[in-house]
């Protein structure tokens, strides 16, 4: 059975594309905070804050030798199933959200559509009525 | 391919997605079950293309999304049967995925439109058997990364 605060944890941390570019970085190799930061477009002090959080979801491990802070992905936290399971609920939250920006479309081209003489049916409270032609 | 040189394991799961959305219940099902409203959202991510779509939303028939990622040629194939059809009420289908023509995949998935004012919540809840056991590092080429390395390209698969 899956863990699902943990399981929360790490779909936050995997929200971030930045993060997700530093997890595909690690599953490569492990390289330090500096090396992660080398190819993102962002400060050396965000780099540091998105390593943090990462490992506070368990993704990676982080050791600190001399000046060097080394990062290595975890591959015991997630398990492949968990993974699987995770990605198939990313992909169907993008799914729901586009399915969103359609319907919120086809609202709006309603209202495009709908004549300054016809006012809409109901719910007018909701819609916003087009400007009356000068 | 030779399923006998890695011992198939087999995982399930399940997750339930919850939305409110600022439509009625038949425009959100409509979006479910008219082919021209469903293209608009239910596709695969940048870099992945079209190869068939079909959707036939009635008890027995079937639902087809054939895709392709144009950058490793990863073929994504998602079939679906429909079980239960209420129109603006709920659906229930059983959907195979097939990545890169291996059997990934079979799941229930539940989707539940609920009146909420002048909106619908919708409930997605999906049950799933992961069927192949490979874990990626003896999969295929596309699949060796790490860890969620792929989720952007696979978050889109079907």
């Amino acid at each position: 059975m899956l863990q699902h605060q943990a399981l929360d944890r790490v779909f936050q941390a995997l929200a971030d594309p930045s993060r997700r570019a530093i997890v595909d970085r690690l599953s490569h190799g492990d390289a330090s905070v500096s090396e992660l930061a080398r190819p993102l477009a962002m400060s050396l002090a965000a780099v540091v804050q998105h390593v943090q959080l990462l490992e506070a979801s368990g993704l990676i491990r982080t050791e600190k030798t001399g000046r060097v802070r080394t990062c290595q992905l975890d591959r015991g936290v997630l398990s492949q199933a968990e993974t699987w399971l995770s990605q198939r609920r990313t992909l169907w939250e993008g799914h729901l959200d586009r399915l969103g920006e359609v319907l919120a479309q086809q609202k709006a081209e309603r209202v495009a559509k709908a004549a300054p003489s016809d006012p809409p049916k109901q719910r007018s409270a909701a819609v916003r009525r087009p400007r009356k032609p000068t | 391919m030779n399923a006998a040189l890695s011992a198939p394991t087999t995982s399930h799961g399940d997750f339930t997605i919850d939305r409110v959305y600022d439509a009625e219940p038949q425009d959100v099902w409509a979006a479910w079950t008219d082919p021209a409203v469903k293209a608009r959202w239910f596709i695969g991510p940048e870099g992945w293309s079209l190869v068939e779509r079909t959707l036939d939303v009635r008890v027995g028939a079937t639902e087809i999304l054939r895709g392709r990622f144009a950058h490793n040629d990863f073929e994504t194939l998602f079939t679906a049967r429909y079980h239960l059809v209420e129109p603006g009420a709920r659906l229930v289908y059983v959907y195979d995925m097939h990545l890169a023509g291996r059997h990934h995949s079979v799941s229930v998935a539940t989707v539940e439109f609920i009146a909420d004012g002048v909106r619908t919540r919708l409930r997605f809840t999906e049950q799933v058997t992961f069927v192949d056991g490979t874990d990626g590092r003896e999969g295929t080429a596309s699949r060796q990364r790490g860890t969620a390395a792929h989720l952007d390209r696979i978050a889109g698969v079907v």
